[in-house]
């Protein structure tokens, strides 16, 4: 019976698994990416929100890159909601109970790579925990407002779908925390609610914008279908009265409202219409009945989608600060404006004037958080918020490789994947300006990078000097005028030899850019209704080149053969050409759930067959967010639709491993998905990757890592896709299996960092791990009995560490070092911390045991200096040999200490004062005791000998011939101590000899007291 | 005949256990209690000792972790013969930390001290009604591959921890809990427990692992846990 239970057992997972491997989330276990930022120019903030109760609790809403809370005024701050959309909307803390927030995703600032959202969340902890309370097919919120009395009264602005019409949309209310939601202001499928404001003193009385407004893929139009206006209620939204005296009677478009907290019959409204002279600042002294214009000025007319928020100074009515491109700020009530301090980033979206002190003013803006003190004269910057909005990234082959990618309104940028002390502020270097989107440095002209601006604005930046030259491509009289993606693409082959850049039109060139060649006609639709990008914005024109429309969005030549390249369109055309740009064939999926017209974000030929290609699709800007991955084996001849119930979000970018083929990666809006079984089934990585857009990866040629170019979380490396690459049935069947590793190289790295005592306002991107890796799968996790690992050379225990306990992968760091030696136990420091470095271990073969119960599993590890390194095996050999010989001697000292200590003790106690006086004297030669372990302490014998061991231990190459000459005079003092201490103990064994065992000496051999 | 049928029970329940109704948070907390040695057994052990290693930033030392009754906690570290040492004796917490130069044993203050004043030394899952914690499910989630029920468990305005056991066996794996104070002050602290081994009659996590914000901070391995040792009068307390 037993036995067939077993059986059972065991055969059972077997045939399961065998059926069953398929992607799951259990699988990738902890191995974890690594988000290195930058912070250095930030990225959007759409909100940010104080606690009323405390001033340092800050809540910081990015555009795409989730909420950040600091309880300190900014000196940290941490990611509270990586869960969930990165894209935020609102933040409300509850007055009465601050701990209590709500958080609506989906950014109101409608650009049109603006992210969408999932909802409304609640979190009753301040922020640790969230739930979802509704509201799921809001898209947007613009606005969320508390009752001062009663956390679970609250009002939502819902600003709605942006792309197509949709009824969840208006203002919300919930009685009951968000249970259930009334929808209190309605008008129709396009009009949302942009912005709500409440009175403090009469909780029933708000007002609200309403906003009619739509987004195509080739044009906006704020003002749509003219049912924009300003709404208030005065019974908790029960009724509403459109209000109009005094606002412009004509089409509006979009509006900001505020009541001035202090005297809530002062209302003020930014008002968007369709003349110069009606559009502006508007204020209301009579709590909202009547109107008047009061300012026309530009930044109070300026782009109303992006911009149309103000907020009033709590402590002064006639002070208002007013959202924008360069944003302004009055204190006569809008009649006077003031520029806030131009050294901040310009696009504001979000400000906060402290209650308690007017002048400290924080605002978020397209490139961070910044603080004010003298009421927006001078701002500092918050530099620890890395929330930069990556829309392309590549990589080169320096060591460590450095990562390179262009910003949503922050340039272009570089910086090493790994840097001393972390991947800081400073590591990163800009090489253009503009919004920056594809950037690449040359692989043979090293001092080359290829960077470009919004609109087809293409630069060839030069090091040596730091200067661009602009290096377009312009139409002749064989083209029409070039339209120019808002993100043009460009692609450089692997061998740099092929740069080419795209309009409607593919370009190549073979000289860094000095000369184009065109190589295909018009690859769009070249539908012309869609090429009216000047008219675009409804009431308010506006013609950023974001919406030029049929034009080519991505182009990537096979990594396998030159002459095959494909290019995709914005308006739906994917285009190949297998004769280097002679002929064009128009290659789309013709399956029924193909979204025609659809953008073509990503083509990626594979790099293990010319005729295989995976392309994703995006319809989300006609109102369609379903994830469209698509592969072709046949040159596009026939498609497979790649797809699981697990994906979310429209799908912007995709990669096939370089090793093996069934390795694939999808970035969605929603973040990263892995598939280890060649696209049949999918499961998300979210070990440190969020929901964030993932706009583009790549993966490293020599490192295997795959970099991720985020669009609100910069770049997110997972380090190595070894691991990843060895997930086969044959790996998951079994209980535990190790994965092969390459042969560990001695990192030969280090450095002291960047300013360690910077404070703690700044980002530091964590580096990838030095040390050797150990990797296995298990089956399941490790909860019950021990689980370790052992590392032994040859027959000797070199290290014993702790495993990973998780299922799936686990990836376990070995650090290359032994144990460091048993040292005196100094009060000296500075000795004791160079004795807790241990020596690194030898080159060679190590075997590896992981000890699970009752079971073993063993695999072995090579480790060996980098090839190329400085450090040569020679002069690690003598580092080798000075290192033991330090390492012996500190230990000797150690014996010699402890062995005197039991003797001065026990003499003491036995009345052999003069016997321990001795000991006692030797002891104070050896080593020093006392001070304050700072800047009194001494050094002895011991202290300069582990000094020694510590400093040549740090260091992997030749010891100096300073340290092998002090090595050896050290040595020589410690033998003659030894001797002393042998002297002594010869008579303490002569005592012993003649002494009754409870009068007798006892100290330890060495051999007994190393094993302690 | 009677053990087919409970062996189809066995492939039954294992097939179909995702289907199973999740059970209360009572539930788990007593099963968890059951399983690890029984409430007599628990309140039977006054203090615990638990000794060794604890590893970070590449670096191993010496450990040893007492506790008792009463909310009382010490920390020994030993670094090359130099003590690192953090108590709290219920009333009053201290340091001694020669190599930071707290070469004498010093007050620490309310803030510093509070995560350890609040760690109950008997088991929240135990009696918690009566000793003032409520327990409350909220989603489990996959902890390192595994399926998890979620249990939170406050006390006041400031105790606020969540537990998620593993669903099969019915032992925590994870504590989430918000730092309080230092420099990780308001971070998400994680410590993840394994190696539950058998100490006397309890089943114990013999190595549990800190992080904050999913980054590794210390990993401790302890090998003897010794409950109910003798310990000195004032063990706990700051040396005059």
């Amino acid at each position: 019976m037993r036995a067939l239970y077993l059986l059972l057992g065991v055969t059972l997972p077997c045939l399961l698994g065998a059926q069953d491997f398929e992607t799951t989330t259990a699988l990738f276990g902890d191995l974890q990416a690594r988000q290195i930022g930058p912070a250095t120019m930030s990225g959007r903030v759409s909100c940010l929100t104080v606690d009323p109760t405390d001033a340092n609790v800050i809540y910081v809403g990015a555009g795409g890159g989730g909420i950040w809370k600091t309880t300190n005024g900014g000196a940290t701050v941490q990611p509270v909601f990586d869960d969930y959309s990165q894209s935020i909307g609102a933040i409300a803390v509850a007055p009465s109970a601050p701990k209590t927030l709500y958080a609506g995703t989906g950014e109101p600032w409608t650009r049109n790579s603006v992210s969408v959202g999932t909802g409304v969340y609640k979190s009753t902890d301040g922020g640790t925990r969230w739930q979802p309370i509704g509201l799921d097919s809001s898209e947007r919120i613009a606005g969320i407002v508390v009752h001062p009395a009663d956390p679970n009264t609250v009002y939502v602005a819902a600003l709605g779908p942006l792309w197509s019409d949709g009824t969840q949309r208006g203002v919300y209310k919930t009685t009951d925390g968000g249970s259930n939601w009334a929808r209190v202001l309605y008008l129709n499928e396009s009009t949302g609610a942009a912005s709500i404001t409440m009175d403090p003193t009469d909780p029933d009385r708000l007002f609200v914008a309403m906003w009619s407004h739509r987004r195509y893929p080739y044009s906006f139009d704020s003002g749509y279908a003219g049912t924009s206006g300003l709404y208030r209620t005065t019974d908790g939204g029960k009724q509403w009265t459109e209000l109009k005296q005094g606002l412009p009677d004509e089409t509006l478009g979009r509006i900001g409202v505020a009541i001035a907290p202090g005297k809530p019959e002062v209302v003020y409204a930014t008002v968007e219409t369709g003349t110069k002279e009606t559009k502006g600042f508007y204020r209301s002294t009579d709590g909202g009945d009547s109107w008047s214009l009061i300012d026309r000025s530009a930044n109070n007319q300026v782009r109303p989608f992006y911009f149309a928020h103000i907020v009033v100074d709590p402590g002064n009515d006639s002070i208002v600060l007013k959202a924008g491109w360069q944003p302004t700020i009055t204190e006569d009530a809008g009649e006077v404006w003031r520029t806030l301090d131009g050294s901040i980033h310009a696009d504001l979206h979000a400000a906060w004037f402290d209650p308690a002190n007017g002048k400290h003013i924080i605002v978020g803006t397209d490139g961070g958080v910044y603080e004010s003190f003298d009421r927006g004269y001078t701002f500092r910057m918050w530099n620890n918020l890395p929330l930069s909005q990556f829309y392309r990234v590549s990589v080169d082959l320096a060591d460590p490789y450095n990562v390179y990618g262009g910003l949503q309104d922050n340039g272009s940028w570089y910086a090493p994947s790994s840097s001393p002390g972390g991947v800081e502020n400073h590591d990163w270097t800009r090489t253009f300006g503009g919004d920056g989107f594809y950037s690449f440095r040359h692989p043979t002209k090293p001092h080359l990078v290829f960077s470009e601006a919004q609109g087809g604005m293409i630069y060839r930046w030069d090091e040596r000097s730091g200067r661009a030259n602009s290096i377009k491509p312009y139409t002749d009289d064989t083209t029409d005028d070039l339209r120019f993606n808002w993100n043009a693409p460009i692609h450089l082959s692997a061998d740099g030899e092929r740069l080419y850049f795209a309009s409607q039109y593919l370009y190549r060139s073979n000289d860094e850019g000095d000369s184009w060649q065109r190589i295909s006609p018009d690859l769009t639709t070249n539908d012309t209704a869609y090429q009216k990008q000047y008219e675009s914005g409804g009431l308010s024109i506006d013609n950023s080149t974001a919406e030029n429309y049929t034009t080519i969005y991505a182009v990537a030549e096979s990594p396998l053969d030159e002459q095959v390249v494909w290019v995709g369109t914005d308006d739906g055309n994917l285009q190949l050409t297998r004769n280097g740009g002679q002929d064009w064939q128009l290659v789309l999926p013709a399956d029924e759930d193909f979204p025609a017209g659809a953008w073509v974000t990503f083509v990626e030929p594979s790099p293990h067959d010319a005729g295989t290609a995976l392309v994703t699709f995006d319809a989300h800007r006609t109102g369609d967010q379903a994830t469209y991955l698509y592969r072709t084996d046949d040159y596009g001849q026939t498609w497979t639709r790649l797809t699981d119930e697990e994906f979310t979000g429209y799908a912007l970018s995709v990669r096939q491993d370089l090793e093996n083929p069934n390795l694939l990666f999808l970035g969605t809006e929603f973040g990263l998905y892995i598939s280890v079984d060649g696209g049949t089934s999918w499961a998300p990585f979210r070990n440190n990757v969020p929901p964030v857009g993932i706009r583009d990866m790549v993966i490293h040629p020599r490192e295997g890592d795959l970099v991720m170019g985020t669009h609100g979380r910069g770049v997110i490396i997972l380090d190595d896709l070894e691991a990843l690459r060895q997930l086969t049935p044959d790996v998951t069947g079994n209980k535990v299996t190790f994965l092969a590793t390459d042969t560990t190289y001695f990192y030969d790295g280090g450095g002291a960092g960047g300013n360690v005592t910077s404070g703690r306002g700044y980002y530091a991107g964590p580096n990838p791990s030095s040390d050797a890796r150990i990797m296995y799968y298990a089956d399941k996790r490790h909860t019950f009995g021990k689980m370790f690992v052992e590392i032994y050379q040859d027959t000797q225990l070199v290290r014993t560490l702790q495993a990973g306990k998780s299922a799936g992968l686990n990836v376990l760091s070995l650090p290359i070092t032994t144990g460091p030696p048993k040292a005196p136990p100094s009060d000296n420091t500075q000795a004791t911390m160079s004795s807790v470095v241990g020596p690194s271990l030898a080159a060679g073969t190590y075997d590896v045991h992981l000890i699970k119960g009752r079971d073993t599993f063993s695999t072995k590890l090579i480790l060996a200096p980098r090839p190329g390194s400085i450090y040569s095996l020679e002069s690690r050999a003598a580092q080798r040999e000075l290192i033991t010989q330090l390492y012996d001697d500190t230990e000797e000292v150690a014996y010699l200490y402890e062995v005197l200590d039991r003797v001065a003790i026990r003499a003491d106690t036995l009345g052999l004062t003069e016997l321990a006086g001795r000991a006692k004297q030797q002891q104070a030669e050896l080593i020093y005791r006392g001070g304050d372990g700072y800047v009194n302490t001494g050094e002895q014998l011991g202290e300069l000998v582990t000094q020694l061991y510590g400093d040549v231990a740090r260091y992997p190459g030749q010891p100096s011939a300073s340290q092998v000459a002090e090595a050896a005079r050290l040595g020589a003092l410690i033998a003659k101590a030894r001797e002393r201490t042998m002297s002594l103990l010869k008579e303490v064994d002569r005592h012993n000899a003649s002494a009754a065992p409870e009068q007798q000496i006892d100290y330890p051999s060495k051999q007994t007291f190393l094993a302690r | 005949m009677r053990h087919v049928t409970l062996l189809l029970f066995f492939v039954g329940s294992a097939l179909f256990a995702q289907d199973a109704a999740t059970p209360s948070a009572q539930e788990i907390a007593d099963a968890y209690i059951e399983n690890t040695g029984g409430v007599e057994a628990w309140k039977a052990v006054t203090a615990t000792k638990m000794e060794g290693t604890a590893a970070m930033q590449g670096m191993e030392f010496p450990l040893t972790v007492t506790a008792a009754a009463e909310h009382k906690n010490r920390v020994d570290v030993d670094i090359q013969g130099s003590p690192m040492i953090q108590s709290y004796d219920g009333t009053t917490g201290w340091l001694l930390f020669p190599m930071q130069g707290i070469t004498e044993p010093k007050e620490m203050t309310e803030e510093e001290v509070k995560a350890m004043a609040e760690t109950p030394f008997l088991s929240e899952f135990i009696d918690s009604e009566e000793r003032g914690y409520v327990l409350e499910s909220v989603a489990g989630k996959e902890v390192e591959g595994t399926p998890t029920y979620g249990i939170r468990v406050t006390k006041g305005e400031d105790y606020d921890r969540t537990y998620y056991f593993e669903t099969e066996n019915m032992v925590p794996i994870l504590v989430e809990a918000t730092a309080k104070s230092g420099p990780t002050k308001g971070m998400m602290g994680e410590t993840y427990l394994s190696d539950y081994q058998e100490v006397d009659n309890l089943i114990m996590p013999m190595f549990i692992e800190q992080k904050f914000n999913g980054q590794s901070a210390m990993k401790m391995t302890f090998t003897t846990i010794t409950l109910n040792p003798e310990l000195e009068e004032g063990f706990f307390s700051m040396p005059e």
